[in-house]
């Protein structure tokens, strides 16, 4: 057990040290005076850039560790890289959290049901890598029934500038709130008893909410569904039934032998989760580190700091994932059906 | 010949191939006869304007340059569609030829190599790859190529070839023809694949040298100006686009997934 957690660690640290060569290559790639100007004041110091290569990574893993990351010059937000993330990253995390365990409830309820309802084997296996731009359509109709069509949802922003006028929140331009105590605004309107803001908060969530939950409930209900039947088809079952199994024995049993599966396809859709809420984030300009990430790259002259520590961030949430994950399979192997 | 009469069989990747072999057909006319669609060039959607007036019009039957209506600047979307292939396709194909070629042999030499230091390097290189979502690959190599046409081919294929280095170790074939007949069908779905990337790569607006550069995404967005439309209720101006991309997705992965099929019945 324990040794098992030890590799994994160490696992986990090797792929981080590697993305931050990366990204230290990518960073090297890029001619000096963007970065310095990029940078703002400080970058030949705090970069370490008078020294050789080798040093200056490590002097670029401190700062990207410590969030000394310069500042940030793009239309949405200018001033210092850390502080922006650090307003952004709990709504990041409660967006990602909130959407991703719903999608995965939903798909989970609706794929045992289909699989079982229907117990067809021959269901299409299909490939997960189309299913970004699905983040794109959704996104895009959404917006077109509910706002335009429609006219029931608002579509910009996390919520509306008007509130901008409460002690509790700060409003910097471009849809950007910075609100007290936890800088989440479902918990801040609940905390300050401001239900008018609340209200405001969930019409901008649920959008963007649906179109994020959508594509990925499709590809998992598809998956568990297509695991469901074959579970149900197995040899063990059919005896089962013969024998009189009741249906809340065999749900159990196909449950505990599809779970291992599923938690081990966790991680691609979760990859895949977050390219998409990049994409959803950016279509709403719902203030969270994906929108900030795609108007940093947009940005030539001002927004690299930004776009790598933003990436840097979503990447550190995907290895946390990823660790848990492994840490749930504990390196079993992974047996395909 | 035996693979594509079974495929054929089949009316569902029947149907889906001849939808690529269209989109393959428009793209081949996007080049060589542009003329079709009424216009001497297509490198710009400026040219594909019929009203002199900005807001877009609604669908309508008068002429088969407006039966999908006009977006910002009075462009005419559904010639736009047609003509977004030249430049989609064009990268799309280059990017996959790419990553195929390095990615595939990659793996393959992994797979029959006797270095177990090659092989595992080239693994773990892959593996942080996969840790990081593709479009953020993509995005990061844009900003460092400078965005541009050779840009985006150069970004995907960086994106991408490491899923090829991957696909091709995992055929476990020592044989080079029937590794790549293992491939075969994600190079199928890929290619709807890409073209979803380059789609929305381009509709964040990825480009600078022209903000009326003939593409899907760019359809969907030039230069963020499309956005304020949608919300006024002109759904024509993305819905079109959206589904034009979305038949070529669905008819790839369709394909791929019927080419798995008659693979794995094969076996």
């Amino acid at each position: 057990m324990f040794n098992n957690i030890l590799k994994i660690i160490i696992k986990y640290t090797g792929i981080f040290i590697s993305i931050t060569i990366l990204f230290f290559i990518i960073m090297k790639l890029i001619p000096e005076n963007i970065i310095i100007k990029n940078y703002g004041v400080g970058a030949y110091t705090n970069l370490g850039l008078k020294y050789p290569f080798f040093i200056q990574y490590f002097y670029f893993l401190y700062d990207l560790v410590a969030g000394n990351m310069g500042n940030v010059n793009i239309k949405i937000y200018t001033g210092n890289t850390f502080n922006i993330i650090r307003i952004l990253l709990p709504e990041t995390l409660e967006f990602i959290i909130i959407s991703f365990l719903a999608s995965l409830a939903i798909s989970y309820k609706l794929g045992l049901y289909i699989g079982i309802k229907y117990k067809n084997t021959n269901k299409i296996n299909v490939n997960i890598f189309p299913f970004l731009v699905l983040y794109l359509i959704t996104g895009l109709i959404f917006l077109t029934i509910f706002n335009g069509l429609l006219g029931i949802l608002p579509f910009e922003y996390i919520i509306s500038s008007r509130f901008s006028d409460y002690s509790w929140i700060r409003y910097t331009g471009y849809g950007i709130f910075i609100t007290r105590p936890t800088d989440i605004i479902l918990f801040d309107s609940i905390i300050n008893g401001n239900y008018s803001v609340l209200i405001s908060y969930i019409k901008s969530f649920i959008m963007p909410f649906m179109a994020l939950i959508i594509p990925s409930t499709i590809y998992l209900t598809m998956y568990i569904s297509r695991l469901t039947s074959t579970e149900y088809n197995k040899d063990y079952l059919k005896i089962g039934f013969i024998r009189g199994l009741y249906e809340n024995d065999y749900i159990k049993h196909i449950k505990g032998n599809i779970n291992f599966e599923i938690i081990h396809e966790l991680r691609p859709v979760f990859i895949l989760f977050i390219g998409g809420m990049i994409i959803i984030s950016y279509i709403y300009s719902y203030m969270n580190i994906g929108e900030f990430i795609v108007y940093s790259f947009l940005s030539y002259n001002g927004g690299f700091m930004g776009a790598i520590y933003g990436i840097f961030i979503l990447i550190v949430i995907v290895l946390i994932f990823n660790f848990i994950i492994d840490l749930i399979i504990r390196g079993k192997k992974y047996v395909l059906h | 010949m035996y693979y594509i009469k079974l495929l054929i069989k089949n009316k569902l990747s029947l149907l889906s191939i001849i939808i690529i072999i269209l989109y393959f057909l428009d793209y081949i006319l996007d080049i060589i006869y542009p003329q079709y669609l009424g216009v001497s060039n297509i490198n710009n959607l400026l040219v594909f304007r019929v009203k002199d007036y900005l807001i877009p019009i609604a669908p309508s039957l008068i002429s088969w340059h407006l039966y999908m209506g006009t977006t910002y600047y009075g462009i005419a979307i559904f010639p736009a569609i047609l003509a977004s292939l030249k430049i989609d396709f064009t990268v799309m194909l280059t990017s996959l030829a790419l990553s195929v070629i390095t990615g595939f042999f990659l793996g393959y030499i992994a797979l029959i190599s006797n270095s177990k230091i090659y092989r595992r390097a080239i693994l773990y290189i892959n593996r942080v790859f996969f840790d990081i979502p593709y479009i953020i690959i993509a995005l990061l190599v844009l900003f460092v190529v400078r965005p541009s046409i050779y840009g985006i081919i150069i970004a995907i294929y960086i994106a991408w070839f490491p899923f090829y280095i991957n696909r091709s170790y995992k055929t476990g074939h020592k044989n080079i023809k029937d590794a790549f007949m293992d491939i075969m069908p994600y190079i199928i779905s890929d290619m709807g694949s890409m073209f979803g990337l380059i789609t929305i790569i381009t509709f964040f607006g990825f480009y600078y040298s022209n903000p009326f550069i003939v593409d899907l995404g760019n359809i969907m967005n030039i230069d963020g100006d499309v956005s304020q439309y949608i919300s006024f209720g002109d759904w024509w101006i993305v819905i079109f686009p959206l589904i034009f991309i979305i038949v070529f997705i669905i008819s790839t992965s369709i394909l791929s997934y019927r080419i798995k099929v008659v693979l794995n019945d094969k076996k």
